[in-house]
């Protein structure tokens, strides 16, 4: 009824906004902008409208199961999708951008399973280690006459400690090493409550969620492996501006902080939110069995990117400087340029011709008169 | 004496000065300004001290787009440069028949001023350089002549049916059907000189060719004027009219929306069916009930301010081909030219936003669900036409400033001072244009 169809809307505008689904394709080519914005709006307060949206307004959802169904089987999708296809972007910032993405897809799981609240913390965590990974990036890549691409940068982070620390306390976050880590916390608050979940699809959620973390170990590991510890090869690129690169080193260190300590904010952050969301899911605390699995996991994934792009000295060529083609994309860019051809035609009307202009004036002045007398 | 009568009486014996003085003026265009801009802010004076709400709002907003256009006129690229003196008189004098046009309270004085209006209009847009601006207003003039036919067939309809030439009442127009087609003839007339599709053709053609110096105030003068006169129309002759202008303004979102999108490497073109999409966001507000006219007089206020600094920033230019990209010569102009279209296409916390926020708000309480949406949709693809010139704007900021060239940049000062203002406090204007 009502509810589902409110709902269905609500769902697709969050995913929208998100870069979930179908839709995700604008965040990495949004990428485009400086480090800075991409942390600001990727990381932190953009995308995380829908998210937020759909925990809002969870009471509505909440009465449309197939909507919640629907709402984790495309957080989960797009968690595995995109943690995929990070693993195959030449460029450096794009692959932060789709580990975005699939983070989001983790926080659309937990609000398909019921558990607004640990979607939220995520969303609060991952917005501090995630503006951490892309100022990380951004100090590399500013210090490198703006590279992007991984084939030139690689190695070259290991000019720059602070980056370099940086992006690794944001790579133990993202792949939730418990303790130490804000990501563990509410990763685990995300992986537990699907578990939990009264649905009945919420422990298949729960175990695919779980199975990911595998791809995020691999895709950070070869992100910090390939720029930060493989062996450099163009020495030259580098320039150090010792002004700028300390102002920006200082930037790191309160999200690094943020992504160490944040973690143990969760149960006061549910406290204060408890009017607005009503929430009572229990958080985990610090040590639980999924989450030393999710470590374990994610652990397991980080090693192999290890193993694969700096022990194999020959990493192949074709996974790091292949270019991505936006095969999902191409149905709006199909779109759009209709609607310019379109615009076009419309346009090529106005040609001039004064008696073309008297003709429209009159044959459209008959029209609407004709049509309000039809539809009268 | 009807109050109204004394700022149009200054502006015209302003006119008339202006037009004796010409021997003392010759080709200095910066005299004709001094001359003229004391009649524009005496006649706002007036207007403020004498008139009440909302039709000072109307005295105010076109002498203070007029006075605007008046320091424009040292950047008219006139065909001709003795005519500088003509452009300061038909400014006053157009602006005279604006205030008439808007504050009308018969029809036959709306007719008047309507003509006063446009006439001086089309012969600004002729005053521009070349061909193209005299083939545009050629074409202006002659398609205002078939609209002003059919607005003077209406009135005549209007005087069978009432035996007056006051605007008809809701009750007579219910009383007979030749009143009613009289009415709607007259409201298309006036959706003329608001550039409403389909009778848009010529005043695409002339916003496009105008000189920039006049363009801003031919395009809100008439889109001010218009509103106001047939908001009184609407609110007189009730439900009949309404349901048209919200379908027409919708359709009239859609045209322009389409043919500015087309508009890639055009920038004055863009500009120009851009001007018809606000058109039709002035169209729909004036359909919608009894707050409608109130709102539409508030947008064309608010775009006669966004107008006026656009082509503020782009007057002057020496730029031969004006298929340029919204290429400005320097970072003043630049800055000014980019709040400009931030405005024009309603990003907050810019004066258009607050103007398409009002039209949305009444468009979704009286006109229904469909044309808020078409309303909706056509002012996010206004930033895909409006912020695609940005790029370019950036280089000119980035670019070392010219000295080479002196030209006066009071208008776009003054444009963007008045942006910013009505950006800040909305509510000054809102407030003239509830009385």
């Amino acid at each position: 009824g009502g509810a589902d169809a409110l709902a269905w809307l609500l769902f697709i505008a969050a995913a929208a906004k998100s870069a979930q689904g179908p839709l995700y394709f604008w965040l990495p080519n949004a990428m485009a902008g400086p480090t800075p914005i991409s942390a600001l709006i990727h990381a932190a307060t953009m995308v995380a409208a829908g998210v937020y949206l759909l925990t809002r307004t969870h009471a509505v959802l909440a009465l449309s199961p197939n909507v919640s169904l629907a709402i984790a089987l495309i957080g989960v999708s797009t968690a595995l999708a995109a943690s995929v296809a990070s693993l195959f972007q030449s460029n450096f910032k794009k692959g932060i951008a789709y580990s975005t993405v699939a983070q989001l897809g983790y926080m659309f799981a937990a609000v398909g399973v019921g558990a607004p609240f640990a979607a939220l913390f995520h969303l609060f965590t991952h917005a501090s280690f995630k503006a951490l990974l892309f100022l990380a990036a951004g100090i590399v890549i500013h210090g490198v006459h703006g590279r992007e691409s991984l084939a030139s940068l690689r190695g070259l982070g290991r000019f720059f400690p602070f980056s370099r620390w940086g992006f690794l306390i944001g790579s133990l976050a993202l792949i939730g090493t418990p303790v130490i880590t804000a990501g563990a916390f509410s990763k685990d608050a995300i992986i537990d409550a699907a578990m939990a979940s009264p649905a009945s699809y919420g422990p298949l959620i729960g175990w695919l969620l779980l199975v990911g973390v595998v791809l995020t170990g691999l895709y950070i590991g070869r992100l910090f492996c390939i720029v930060y510890l493989a062996k450099p090869l163009d020495l030259h690129a580098v320039h150090h501006d010792a002004a700028a690169e300390q102002s920006m080193n200082w930037s790191l260190v309160p999200l690094m902080a943020g992504s160490i300590v944040f973690g143990y904010l969760g149960s006061w952050l549910q406290g204060r939110l408890a009017g607005p969301l009503g929430e009572t899911e229990a958080l985990p605390g610090p040590i639980t069995p999924i989450g030393l699995a999710a470590f374990a996991l994610g652990a397991v994934g980080f090693a192999l990117a290890y193993w694969y792009f700096i022990q194999r000295a020959a990493a192949p060529e074709a996974t790091v400087d292949q270019e991505p083609s936006y095969r999902a994309a191409s149905w709006v860019g199909a779109i759009a340029t209709a609607g310019y051809a379109v615009s076009g035609t419309l346009a090529r009307v106005q040609s001039g011709a004064l008696g073309i202009y008297a003709l429209g004036s009159f044959v459209g002045l008959a029209l609407i008169l004709l049509l309000r007398e039809a539809f009268k | 004496m009807i109050p109204v009568l004394w700022p149009v009486g200054v502006l015209v014996a302003g006119g008339v000065a202006v037009l004796l003085l010409t021997p003392v003026i010759g080709s200095r265009a910066w005299r004709a300004s001094a001359f003229a801009l004391p009649f524009g802010l005496a006649a706002a004076v007036v207007g403020l001290a004498i008139v009440a709400t909302p039709a000072a709002l109307a005295v105010i907003s076109l002498c203070a787009v007029a006075c605007l256009a008046l320091l424009l006129v040292p950047l008219l690229q006139a065909e001709v440069p003795t005519h500088v003196a003509e452009a300061a008189a038909l400014l006053l004098l157009g602006t005279a028949g604006a205030i008439a046009l808007a504050s009308a309270t018969d029809l036959v004085w709306a007719v008047v001023g309507l003509e006063t209006l446009a006439l001086s209009a089309v012969t600004l847009v002729a005053l521009g350089t070349g061909e193209r601006s005299l083939e545009a207003a050629f074409k202006y003039f002659v398609l205002g002549a078939i609209s002003l036919a059919g607005l003077l067939y209406g009135l005549g309809l209007i005087y069978l049916g009432t035996g007056s030439f006051v605007f008809p009442t809701a009750a007579q127009v219910a009383a007979n059907p030749l009143t009613l087609a009289g009415v709607v003839l007259v409201g298309l007339g006036l959706a003329f000189e608001l550039a409403l599709f389909p009778l848009h053709w010529g005043a695409l053609d002339a916003y496009t060719a105008a000189d920039p110096a006049v363009a801003g105030f031919v395009m809100s003068a008439s889109k001010l004027a218009a509103a106001f006169a047939l908001g009184r129309l609407v609110l007189a002759a009730g439900a009949e009219l309404s349901q048209i202008l919200i379908w027409v303004g919708s359709l009239t979102i859609v045209w322009g929306t389409f043919g500015a999108l087309a508009q890639a490497h055009y920038f004055r073109r863009m500009l120009a069916y851009s001007a018809i999409t606000h058109a039709g966001f002035i169209g729909l507000a004036l359909g919608c009930g009894p707050t409608g006219p109130t709102t539409a007089v508030f947008y064309a206020a608010v775009y006669g301010s966004m107008a006026m600094l656009v082509f503020a920033s782009l007057a002057g230019q020496t730029e031969p081909d004006v298929r340029v990209y919204g290429r400005v010569h320097g970072r003043l102009r630049a800055v000014a030219l980019g709040l400009g279209l931030f405005s024009l296409s309603g990003i907050p916390p810019t004066p258009g936003f607050w103007a398409k926020l009002a039209v949305l708000v009444v468009a979704w309480q009286a006109a229904g669900p469909l044309p808020t949406l078409i309303a909706v949709a056509g002012g996010v693809f206004s930033v895909l036409y409006y912020l695609r010139p940005l790029p370019d704007l950036f280089a000119a900021l980035r670019a070392e400033p010219t000295t080479t060239r002196s030209t006066s940049n009071a208008g776009v000062v003054f444009g963007a001072l008045a942006v910013i203002v009505i950006g800040l406090a909305p509510g000054v204007v809102w407030g003239l244009a509830r009385g």
